[in-house]
Order: structure tokens, then sequence, then C-alpha cells
């Protein structure tokens, strides 16, 4: 995390491009700490960085539905999913998308959840996980007439993400999640560009790309970024960190 | 009586001409109330895309959008990287 913080912070610094840094999910539950304060070291540590969004995978519900409403309310960025539903009444659960604005620039948002999600006992009973392709076809029409580009932060796998950017016009570039990849160069499919940057905290992807006045976009680059010991802490991250280690001071075993 | 109608609308029309003649370039016409009354009742959208006109004048035109997105993924709580 503090490393990942530290490289953030270094091409914030240095890029004249917008910036946007997002997670495709299976984020705030597994290691021990995470574990241990409800995924709440996770979320404080990514708005300290500055996140934008993310969207929920399968295990950002084991705390449960309440829990992970709570992480949602103290973050300082969106928790996104347009197929998390109530079991109840359909209605979604967390914001199915969001537009900021960037240096006048629009970019649209839209979180999709993988179907098994709602498998997991913990939630079974309260939360429905209804069709991605469906749930990304009402919402993405709205998206994409609000925004200059749109990004679809998905926790599908990088097969499903190539199905949705053929049946689903109107996605610029799709953030992955849940299969692991470890894309070094984008997946294009028709228009669109697929990334997605491993697991395990190990690597941060960088996108860069640039869409002409056609929105098409041109000359996709990508980086798969190796977090490792020769990058240094970040000092306030790593503050951050420990002072959970200080509260939790018996790490019980990891949790995956 | 015609010819006298005549008349007064001929004077009408060169005063109003040479009073549009006299106006500056760019200068809206008409009663800028009146304008803003026939605006649509939408709500001003919180993104408002600037218009040709404004981005002509106030800033330089966009040609192209630079984007750099950083992305992580599938993290599993790790505050540490695993490897």
């Amino acid at each position: 995390m503090a490393r990942r913080a530290t490289k953030i912070d270094e091409i914030r610094a240095e890029s004249e491009r917008i910036v946007l840094v997002l997670d495709s999910g299976d984020t705030i539950f597994g290691q021990a700490l995470a574990v241990q304060s409800q995924g709440q070291v996770i979320v404080e540590s990514m708005s300290a960085m500055g996140y934008d969004a993310m969207t929920v995978g399968q295990s950002d519900l084991r705390f449960g539905l309440d829990v992970l409403l709570q992480r949602a309310e103290e973050a300082d960025f969106a928790f996104l999913s347009c197929n998390l539903v109530n079991r109840a009444n359909r209605q979604c659960l967390l914001d199915p998308c969001i537009v900021l604005e960037r240096d006048g620039v629009r970019l649209g948002i839209l979180g999709v959840t993988e179907p098994e999600a709602a498998s997991l006992a913990v939630v079974t009973e309260q939360v429905a996980v209804i069709d991605p392709i469906e749930a990304v076809r009402e919402y993405l029409p709205g998206v994409r007439e609000r925004s200059d580009v749109v990004v679809v932060l998905s926790h599908l796998g990088v097969d499903e993400d190539r199905h949705l950017a053929r049946v689903c016009p109107g996605i610029d570039i799709i953030v992955g999640g849940r299969s692991r990849s470890l894309l070094a160069e984008p997946e294009i499919e028709g228009n669109v560009v697929i990334v997605q940057a491993g697991y395990g905290g190990e690597w941060l992807g960088r996108l860069d790309v640039t869409l002409d006045l056609t929105g098409h976009i041109r000359d996709p680059r990508v980086q798969i970024i190796p977090l490792g010991p020769e990058i240094a802490d970040d000092p306030e991250l790593k503050a951050l960190v420990d002072s959970y280690r200080a509260k939790f001071p018996t790490p019980t075993r990891a949790t995956r | 009586m015609n010819m006298r109608r005549i008349a007064l609308g001929i004077v009408l029309i060169t005063f109003g001409g040479l009073a549009a003649a006299c106006m500056p370039d760019g200068q809206p016409v008409g009663n800028p109330s009146a304008e803003t009354r026939v605006l649509p009742k939408k709500a001003p959208s919180p993104m408002p895309v600037p218009s040709a006109r404004a981005a002509s004048t106030a800033l330089p035109p966009r040609t192209v959008i630079e984007l750099a997105i950083l992305h992580t993924n599938d993290s599993q709580g790790f505050v540490d990287p695993c490897g």
C-alpha cells in the first residue's frame, strides 16, 4: 500500500494527463489486517491515495452487506455496482455509476459485479446480482450521453469483459478484475481497450490513452508497474497502516 | 391617408436601420430577461459541456483527451504486496 501510494503520487506529479485511480474489486477482504479491521484499513488507505472509484467483487461482500455499505459510506471514493441489488425490491445497493469532471472532460464510470457474488451465505438472503450484460445495457446509454469517456470497472473476468465489449457498444475502456490476468499489453475488442493488473497488490497497472475528437481511442499503452522493495514507502500511508497494526497487534491467520 | 402611412413607414425603417447599425458587434438584441425566460426548464447539468463559442473565445479548443488510468484489482486485503 505504502509503495503504491508513492508510485501514484509520483505519476500524478509528473503526468500532464488527466489521472484516474480505479480498483476492480475483491479488495477489502483477505489479509489479516483487512479482516481484523473489517476492510477499514484498506478503504482508509485507498481514500488517502486518492482513489476515484472501485467496483465490488464477491469477496468484498464477505463481511456482510451492512459492513460493505458502512465502508462505502466512509470512503472518499465511489463504490460502484450496477447489478448488485436488494433481493426484495431489485434496487441497486450501491451507486451504479458516476460521472466525474476533470479539466472540463466528463469521465463516466460504471461498476459491474460477477453473478456468483450473491451466492455467499452471508448475503444471499439480502442480495441478488442481476445479469451483468442486462444491467450494463440499462445504465450505459445514460452514462454515455453525459460523458466524453466511458470506463467500465468490471469484476467479471477477462473473457467476460471481451464479451461485454462486443455486445454493449458505447464502452471505451474496461478495467477488469477477477481472472487475475496480468495484461502486459491492452486487449483490444472492437473499439474497446481492456486492461487488468494481476492480483495481491503486487502491481499497479497504468493505461495511457488519447481520445480524438471523434471519441476514438488512439495509441493505448499499458505499463505493469511492479511494487517491489526498490520503491520507497510513502510515510503517511505507512503510518496509517502501522496505526492499524498497533490497534490489532495479534494478527490472525490470513483468510483467503 | 395611404401616402401618409407609407411615408411614416419609410421614416421608421430608416431610423431603425440607423439605430441597429450603431449597435456594437456581438451585443445581444432584445431584453436579456426575455431571453432567460425562453431557456428550457431542465435543471442545469452539473457537468456542462462548453459551447463551441465559449471554447473558441475563452479556452483553447480541446483536440484530444489525454488520460492516464492507474488501476488495481483482486488485491485481497493485502496491505503489502504479497510477492
